[in-house]
């Protein structure tokens, strides 16, 4: 407690080391206006929602509770709360941890693209924990930038869709959880997670650090939706390895499937008036 | 008694120069309906979930279980906008007698409002069959 307080000292602003004592006093209400409504400062900003967690908690507030100590993990994931702490708010922060320590972990499945496809659908696993939203955020092959994308809710997934990209490479990418209104995010705008693109048609891209896809195979996609400009050489590499595609799709559906013939649904959309 | 939303999905069999197995499906969407739905979800399934329950379509229609649930046996699933000519592959189909197909119809935010299924699809070389898939708006 001591070595709390002169390090609150220290590097604190008054506001942390009054409510600190305030805390020590039993007078939490007074503690909590001490701490403010919200820990800005970026230099105390762990310490004080350290502090409004025990305070909120000895005011009964566990979701008040809650909510700091999700700030603060998601700050710091590997954070402990210390020794001399009673069980029921170990066993919050401990509950509180290993949630954002999942939703810090959570991945998009690999990518699928075919032809005629103009959409690419997201999915991300749903996590045990409930939340109130996640957003994807994408930059796709070639682009610097990166766009959001809303993830929905269906059954035991969140899923999402955005328009497909048009060339090869790596999407680079980022999700944010909203945990209880605290974003939790899984990789960021400046450490982002990538997945490697290959559209149908094209040659592997080289080995790399980026994640792969089991469908990412040669062979399994089909030729470019017709429309799209193309060199002449392009087309006859299509059109001649779409016997390739082919023979290669049913050798890898027949070592998946441990022998069973695949099969095409062929599906076309229309209008009819 | 559903209402039909007149999308109609017809799965057809026949050989197109490309594997033995492929099967044709023609989507036909109501004039009235191709402003509200704008993607499809389309599913195949294999018959039997992975906890031993058999997967049928009322199961699916009636939202007992999601499409993405993982105790299903997804065989291949792909999204395709709803514009005249787009076409999409499903091309990891294994083959066998009961196939099952359920297609999800979505507008413009995304939400599903109308879906439709069809069991016991046989994709099986030299099978040529006709089934019909009837979409109907969520009630």
């Amino acid at each position: 407690m001591v070595a709390t307080l002169i390090a609150l000292t220290l590097a604190a602003p008054p506001d942390l080391v009054k409510a600190q004592k305030l805390f020590d006093r039993a007078q939490y209400e007074k503690a909590l206006k001490a701490l403010g409504e919200r820990c800005d400062d970026e230099m105390t900003r762990r310490p004080c929602e350290r502090l409004r967690g025990f305070v909120m908690m000895a005011l009964g507030d566990e979701g008040g509770a809650r909510a700091a100590f999700v700030r603060w993990l998601a700050e710091e994931p590997e954070a402990s709360l210390g020794p001399d702490v009673s069980p029921k708010l170990q066993a919050l922060f401990g509950a509180v941890k290993r949630e954002v320590l999942e939703l810090r972990e959570l991945t998009v499945e690999p990518l699928r693209l075919r032809a005629g496809e103009s959409t690419w659908v997201f999915r991300v696993d749903k996590p045990e924990v409930e939340l109130d939203g996640l957003a994807l955020f994408v930059a796709l092959p070639g682009r610097e930038s990166f766009a959001r994308v809303d993830l929905r809710r269906e059954g035991d997934a969140y899923t999402g869709s955005a328009s497909a990209p048009a060339e090869d490479g790596e999407a680079r990418y980022y999700l944010v959880a909203d945990l209880s209104g605290v974003p939790v995010a899984s990789g960021s705008e400046s450490a982002p997670r990538s997945l490697t693109v290959r559209l149908a048609g094209s040659a592997p891209p080289p080995p790399n650090g980026g994640e792969t896809s089991p469908f990412d195979m040669p062979g399994l996609g089909a030729p470019v939706p017709a429309g799209d400009p193309l060199p002449g050489w392009a087309l006859g590499a299509m059109i001649g390895g779409g016997v390739v595609v082919v023979a290669v799709g049913v050798t890898l559906a027949l070592l998946l499937t441990g022998g069973s013939d695949p099969g095409q649904l062929e599906v076309t959309v229309t209008f009819r008036d | 008694m559903m209402q039909r939303c007149g999308l109609l999905l017809v799965v057809l069999g026949a050989a197109c120069g490309g594997p033995a197995l492929v099967v044709h499906t023609a989507v036909r969407l109501d004039a009235q309906l191709a402003g509200e739905v704008t993607s499809l979800n389309v599913y195949a399934f294999g018959p039997e979930r992975k906890d031993g329950v058999m997967l049928t379509c009322p199961t699916l229609m009636l939202g007992d279980v999601a499409p993405t649930d993982k105790r299903l046996d997804l065989l291949d699933s792909a999204v395709v906008a709803v514009s005249g000519g787009a076409t999409v592959t499903l091309d990891e189909v294994a083959a066998g007698p009961n196939r099952l197909v359920y297609v999800e119809g979505k507008n413009a935010g995304g939400v599903v409002i109308a879906n439709g299924c069809t069991e016991y699809i046989k994709v099986e070389e030299g099978a040529s069959s006709e089934v019909e898939v009837d979409v109907y708006r969520l009630q």
